[in-house]
């Protein structure tokens, strides 16, 4: 169980987060909903020391989370990632082989192997050896996929995975999600998509800057927590 | 073939067609990258702030590399840390340290008297007066750089292509950064006398840049950007030795004309070929 504990965030002068509290049980997809610049992605970076937090503890299985790093995949926005880089696909994913074998190895033929598996299960492997600028977004986004899935990992961080993706993407997303959850993995996704989607979550953190609700999607997005995060009425289609 | 040969028989040729070839090499895989960091201008700042160190060192009387290797590394992680901790962006930074290493250093070669220092030499270079300890001194920077890249290759392209994934799985990534400054400054010093610090940026971003039109590999983006160093900068100089021009210059110009052909013809990315595209579509 992934434990957070009074996480407390101030980024460049302003509170991003305060006295953040919630567990995440394995074998469950939770789900991180609120609007723009609630802290939905800064609550990730945290969790992996990415940006510093004031307070707080993150501890997976009773100890430290940060000592633990080898045990998480984590997938960043695709607006993070300089799509122009001199890199095949099939290299992005070999990249997940350094948290197995250590960072400073040569891929061996199992983690060739790991790489191969990995992109046929997004259906990447045809274009293992295309430049990542010649994919679409949806495929970008799988190839992160594939590089998380071939960290074997056991938590699974997914920033805004679904952000200008086509049905084909999330397709394979959910029902790779769905694996995971079979294999007792942890997955938390940050999205702002509020659309049918949210009926694949287990579980709901509805947050701006610090947590409105918990729990079930029914239960978190009634039209009082809702109001509350976003400052107007349920409108799933809008939002 | 003699053309070729005549200019060898020459011990300042020879000379500078050795430091020729090994700083291609260097340059080109610290140059690739610069490029691929978009820090191609952290070389620029870098090159201009190692002038206070040479002078204190000249007035120290120790060895001028160390001065400026310290300064240079100074400057650079003045920028970072002026952006890790304002909201500046970094280019103001780097126009902010840039500016103020560089007075600082024209100051103190005034206060410490230490004016013998050749500041036109040092801004231009002149690979014509090479002297062997150079080359010996750039042969092991680049060996050594070399070998860091080729053990390190794996955990320097995870934090150059996505510095944050790197981050969350634990790679110590201010080492790398301090690594990576340390290299950058390395190959502005072992250039300075040759080329010179104003034209070391063409060698450094120049052939990986026109490398990066026509690879989709890192590593072959190093190959490519090695191959095409040595050869504009050994072309450069047979310019410079028979039509009597400036060596850095030429070599610098070859360099940007090498780039021009990539940036029109380039089987991918060339100019020329969304031209076509462009034509054929209507």
């Amino acid at each position: 169980m992934l434990v957070v504990r009074d996480l407390t965030v101030h980024y460049q002068g302003v509170c991003a987060l305060e006295r953040v509290n919630f567990s995440l049980e394995s074998g469950q997809l939770v789900g991180v909903v609120g609007p723009n610049g609630a802290g939905k992605s800064t609550l990730l970076k945290s969790m992996l020391g990415l940006v510093t937090s004031q307070r707080g503890s993150i501890r997976y299985d009773g100890h430290p989370l940060i000592q633990q790093r080898q045990k998480v995949a984590y997938v960043p926005q695709r607006s993070q990632i300089d799509w122009n880089y001199p890199i095949t696909v099939k290299n992005v994913v070999m990249l997940a082989q350094m948290q197995q074998q250590g960072f400073w190895q040569f891929p061996t033929r199992q983690a060739r192997q790991m790489v191969k598996r990995a992109l046929m299960q997004v259906d990447l492997w045809d274009l293992r050896d295309r430049h990542i600028r010649e994919l679409s977004g949806g495929q970008q986004q799988r190839v992160f996929l594939a590089r998380s899935l071939a960290q074997q990992a056991n938590i699974f961080f997914f920033d805004e995975p679904f952000n200008g993706v086509d049905q084909k993407t999330k397709e394979i997303f959910y029902s790779i999600l769905q694996e995971l959850k079979e294999q007792n993995k942890t997955l938390l996704i940050v999205s702002h998509d509020l659309g049918d989607t949210l009926n694949y979550y287990d579980q709901l953190i509805l947050i701006n800057r610090s947590i409105l609700a918990t729990g079930l999607p029914k239960q978190v997005l009634t039209p009082e927590n809702f109001y509350q995060a976003y400052g107007h009425p349920l409108n799933l289609l809008s939002a | 073939m003699d053309w070729l040969l005549e200019p060898l028989q020459f011990e300042f040729m020879r000379n500078a067609f050795g430091m020729a070839i090994l700083l291609g090499i260097l340059c080109a895989i610290v140059g690739s990258y610069l490029v691929v960091e978009q820090m191609s201008l952290m070389a620029n700042v870098i090159s201009h702030a190692i002038l206070p160190g040479l002078s204190i060192a000249f007035f120290l009387g120790i060895n001028l590399s160390i001065g400026a290797l310290i300064a240079g590394v100074l400057s650079a992680f003045t920028v970072a840390w002026i952006r890790q901790n304002s909201p500046i962006s970094v280019d103001a930074a780097m126009g902010l340290v840039l500016s103020s290493f560089l007075a600082l250093g024209v100051m103190l070669i005034e206060l410490l008297r230490t004016n013998r220092i050749d500041l036109n030499q040092l801004l231009f270079g002149d690979i014509l007066s090479v002297q062997s300890q150079h080359i010996v001194q750039t042969f092991f920077i680049t060996l050594a750089i070399a070998i860091i890249v080729i053990i390190f290759y794996q955990p320097l392209l995870y934090y150059t292509f996505d510095p944050l994934g790197a981050k969350a799985s634990g790679l110590p990534v201010n080492w790398i950064y301090f690594g990576f400054i340390t290299a950058v400054t390395l190959t502005i010093i072992a250039s300075m006398q040759s080329v010179g610090v104003l034209l070391v940026i063409a060698l450094l971003v120049g052939p990986a840049s026109t490398a990066y039109l026509l690879v989709k590999e890192l590593h072959w983006m190093m190959v490519g950007a090695g191959v095409l160093g040595v050869f504009s900068s050994i072309a450069g100089m047979y310019l410079s030795y028979y039509l009597d021009l400036p060596s850095g210059p030429a070599i610098v110009l070859v360099i940007f004309a090498l780039f021009w052909v990539a940036f029109l013809f380039s089987p991918r990315q060339g100019l020329w070929r969304k031209i076509k595209a462009l034509i054929k579509h209507q």
